[in-house]
């Protein structure tokens, strides 16, 4: 186990897209991080012979929390956890969150990558997904994070309705123009019990955007190394990298996944906040599905090594690759182009073998 | 039992014109049933009666009414279902009675279902008492319907009862005019006739027979004979309903009840059938049996292969409740084993489908229904097919002939444009127009029965907005220039696709067909080309376009959970559809043709 990920459930307000766990009462977070810290402590004692290479702090917004905060669950990961030299150390911030101090002051903590929450730089895009930054504000914050960190990453959404070609061109050449090491492009999905999940405006296309993106980062020098990320040579995300590979990795927090590869067992932290705070933490245990393997491996650009996979799967992916949806490559199995943009098809017919 | 004392009536009504809700406030003045029992409508026993409003099963209740003259009499109620699917049924249960509450909505008229049981109880000689209902209305117009029931049956004004069974106002005022006005049935001292005017199936007790007594009388224990299936039985037990099953000893002439006598099959004790007794029987049958025949037809298939058995068993039960439901093994090559089933309409389609769903947990596809056509074949034979599957080669047809219908609608004047052009469109005939009232109109068509059970009764009701009503009655076979078209998806046949349709309008539904298909199909990794083919030609055309996106590009960080949760959710979805070759078909695609717009 080499990567930690800790949940900051909190946010000003809730984006209209959104589906992760997040809440608005901010009177809460005190209480939240003596929970948080206890259980650092309480899950450790598993750990004691593994060096930790990845931490990544996400969200909600954890930079809604003051420097105070992040100190102490650094303070208390450091003094229970076996941390590397060579963390990567990621937080995730959104624009109207971070300044320079702010950031400083998490850099100086140890934190060495920064993901920003941008989405578009267009504000009428950006008043339908319900951010409540302009894209004045992003532009701030991104000229203030490069004053402080390296390693960027900057989220960016497409398919939002009506957004046309030219829209995504602008919000990539602007993205491009702060020189980040890594941007997160994601679609927008609808999902159940989000704002936006009745919204009749849907955009449904056949991937043409996704496409038009893909070739536009690629040709700017960026590796598209999974469906939605992309870095420049040496800044993946090693922390997502280990949720794709396969890897172990324990979340702590709200509503947080862990994955015990050794036991083969999956599992997630309580979603009712009121729990955890009472340190109740267990949500559920279940055993991980050979499935698991594909649903994540997959969206690596270089798909997953043949050896690992079961021989049951063997009639399915060949029938696949005949398809002209999986290919070989390397003594891996990963999606050909056609098969990335139906991969969830694959998935189903991997599923049903 | 002093027979002068018996008052037998059933309800006419249209559906919503508060047959129900009479009854109900009927049972509980004559304390049949106490109001801390009464379960709001209390005839319609079935979840599915109650969910939609309508009866399909009959009941009946005797209840017992002191009259203001100080006498107590008995009065039977038998009810009657409102649907024209079960016109039979209800000039059964008109027979088993020697009058009728005619029942009209004070704000909405006659409607065409009530003007044709109406007509079935005046050929029958029965005593009809006019009640106005749901007086309570702000928009009800009694005078308007005065006039009506005078215009239509030349009923006097005078004896109209205004009432409001949702308010229990003039329900007194009815009780007594129907002791008044029907009359008490007569004892001609013959030897024992009853009418069975229904049926149903009890797991426990075999078939239970509603009975109206007209001459003689049934004792417990006395040999029974059903005299048009010649079957003979003992009677293990009889009695009155009210509604709850009270046993007695005997049923004298003029007495409404039911019988137990170990009937195994309903084919044999279904409604119409006389019962006398074996000692001493009478001459004839009572008259009006008809034996029941199915109108419409279509395939029931399960959707997951492996239920077969369940269907059949299923079938078997439902067969046993319901006489006029048949099925027969059928093959296809699209959908694999299931049954061709017989109903005598739409409406009974859709209950049985959804009883069969619902009661026996099982997953159908129902394809097109169709009628049963009769070909006249070149070596001068004739055949009837109730599936275009079954259609000969096409060299040894000399003619085709299909059901018709005489079809009457009844519609407010502004709707009468929209349904000329619905009829003229499903190749009806134009017979006659007269007005009703100044605001209603009567139009009479003669219409192929193919072309109602293909959704024409939801057209009619959307381009009225609800307020027309059909009723129609079968009255032939006449000859008809049909073709069967076939549906290809992939380049290859779905049988279970393939429709008989007049070749004038095959191009239109074809192209139609066609297109609704496209809509319904979901996208695959391939391009589906649809097809409309009569014989080798091709009508129509469409392509389902290659699905070329699908894919999640989101992140949900170390929750593999979700992810997984939603792709099974899809896979679900995917499993409700039938595999045609290397096609998924939605259950609702094989009723695409019911949902093309005319």
């Amino acid at each position: 186990m080499q990567s930690i990920y800790i949940h900051i459930p909190f946010c000003i307000k809730k984006c209209a897209y959104c589906s992760f766990n997040s809440l608005t009462d901010l009177t809460l977070i005190d209480k939240y991080i003596i929970s948080l810290c206890n259980e650092i402590k309480n899950q450790s004692s598993s750990y004691k012979n593994e060096l930790i290479k990845t931490i990544y702090i996400g969200g909600g917004t954890p930079t809604l929390l003051s420097p105070l905060h992040i100190s102490a669950i650094i303070t208390q990961l450091n003094k229970y956890f076996n941390i590397s030299k060579d963390l990567e150390f990621s937080i995730e911030a959104n624009p109207e969150s971070i300044n320079q101090n702010n950031m400083i002051e998490y850099r100086n903590l140890g934190i060495n990558r920064i993901s920003i929450g941008i989405q578009s730089f267009n504000d009428s895009e950006l008043k339908y997904l319900g951010r409540i930054h302009t894209a004045k504000k992003a532009r701030e914050a991104l000229d203030a994070a490069s004053n402080v960190f390296e390693n960027i990453n900057l989220d960016l959404i497409i398919s939002i309705p009506k957004q046309t070609k030219n829209d995504v061109r602008k919000n990539i050449t602007e993205a491009l123009s702060f020189s980040p090491k890594h941007i997160s492009c994601y679609e927008l999905t609808y999902e159940q019990g989000t704002q936006l999940y009745n919204d009749a405006l849907r955009f449904e296309d056949n991937g043409e955007l996704y496409l038009f993106a893909q070739e536009k980062l690629i040709s700017s020098g960026f590796n598209q190394y999974e469906i939605s990320n992309y870095s420049k040579n040496g800044f993946e995300c090693l922390h997502n990298l280990t949720y794709w590979s396969d890897e172990s990795y324990l979340g702590l927090g709200l509503s947080a996944h862990s994955y015990n590869k050794t036991k083969s067992l999956r599992s997630a932290n309580t979603d009712i906040m009121k729990d955890y705070l009472n340190e109740n933490y267990i949500g559920f245990r279940e055993p991980a599905c050979e499935i698991d393997k594909f649903i994540m491996g997959l969206r690596k650009i270089n798909g997953i090594p043949e050896k690992s996979i079961s021989k049951d799967y063997k009639q399915t992916i060949e029938s696949l690759i005949k398809k002209d949806l999986l290919c070989k490559k390397n003594d891996r199995i990963a999606y050909t182009k056609k098969g990335l943009l139906l991969s969830n098809q694959v998935l189903l017919e991997l599923m049903n073998k | 039992m002093n027979i002068s004392k018996i008052r037998t009536f059933s309800i006419v009504a249209h559906i919503d014109h508060g047959k129900s809700t009479l009854a109900d406030r009927m049972l509980e003045l004559t304390h049949t049933i106490s109001k801390r029992e009464m379960k709001n409508q209390i005839l319609d026993s079935m979840d599915i009666e109650r969910e939609r409003g309508i009866t399909i099963k009959l009941n009946n209740a005797r209840m017992l009414y002191t009259a203001k003259d100080g006498n107590e009499y008995i009065l039977n109620l038998i009810d009657t279902p409102g649907h024209v699917d079960f016109s039979y049924e209800v000039s059964r249960s008109l027979s088993a009675c020697e009058g009728v509450l005619l029942v009209v909505d004070a704000s909405q008229g006659i409607e065409a279902q009530t003007l044709a049981n109406a007509y079935h109880a005046i050929d029958l000689g029965l005593t009809i008492i006019p009640v106005i209902n749901k007086i309570d209305l702000p928009s009800a117009n009694i005078e308007m319907v005065k006039e009506e029931l005078f215009e239509v049956f030349g009923i006097d004004p005078d004896d109209c009862i205004p009432v409001s069974a949702k308010d229990g106002i003039g329900i007194e005022d009815l009780l007594e005019s129907i002791i008044k006005n029907i009359p008490a049935p007569q004892d001609n001292k013959l030897p024992l006739q009853a009418l069975i005017f229904d049926s149903y199936f009890d797991d426990y007790r075999g078939v239970i027979a509603q009975v109206r007594v007209k001459e003689g009388e049934i004792i417990r224990g006395m040999n029974i004979r059903t005299m048009h299936s010649g079957c003979n039985y003992e009677v293990l037990e009889l009695g009155v309903k009210t509604p709850a099953m009270i046993p007695q000893e005997r049923l004298g002439p003029g007495e409404v009840g039911y019988v137990i006598a170990n009937i195994k099959d309903i084919k044999n004790a279904h409604a119409g059938e006389t019962i006398t007794s074996v000692e001493n029987p009478a001459k004839e049958p009572l008259a009006g049996y008809k034996p029941i025949k199915p109108m419409v037809f279509c395939g029931l298939y399960p959707i997951n292969s492996t239920d077969y058995e369940n269907l059949r068993d299923a079938l078997e039960k439902m067969k046993l409740s319901d006489a006029a439901l048949t099925y027969e093994p059928e093959t296809s090559n699209a959908l694999g084993f299931g049954f061709r089933c017989g109903f005598l309409g739409l409406l009974h389609m859709e209950i049985i489908q959804e009883r069969l769903e619902r009661e026996f947990d099982l997953n159908l596809i129902a394809t097109t229904p169709s009628v049963i056509i009769e070909i006249l074949q070149t070596n001068g034979e004739i055949l009837y097919i109730d599936n275009p599957a079954k259609l000969p080669d096409p060299g040894r047809i000399d003619s085709y002939n299909e059901p018709t219908v005489e079809g009457f609608i009844i519609t407010p004047i502004d709707y009468t444009g929209g349904i000329m052009t619905l009829c003229q469109n499903r190749r009806g005939v134009f017979k006659s127009m007269e007005y009703l009232d100044p605001k209603r109109v009567k139009l009479i068509y003669e219409l192929p029965l193919m072309e109602i059970v293909t959704d024409f009764f939801n057209k009619l009701k959307s381009c009225s907005q609800g307020y027309a009503s059909l009723d129609y009655e079968f009255i032939g076979y006449k000859e008809s220039d049909l073709v069967k078209m076939d549906i290809l998806l992939n380049g290859e046949p779905v049988d279970a696709l393939s429709i008989m349709v007049h070749r004038e309008k095959s191009y239109e539904r074809g192209r139609l067909f066609a297109e609704k298909l496209k809509e319904l199909i979901p996208r695959h990794q391939f391009p589906i080309p649809v097809q409309a083919a009569i014989g080798s030609k091709i009508i129509a055309r469409e392509t389902i376009k290659a699905m070329r996106k699908d894919v999640t590009a989101k992140c949900y960080g170390g929750d593999v959970t979700r992810k997984r949760k939603l792709l099974e959710k899809q896979k679900e979805g995917k499993k409700r559809m039938k595999s045609v070759g290397s096609v998924d078909v939605p259950q609702e695609a094989f009723l695409a043709m019911l949902k093309i717009e005319d």
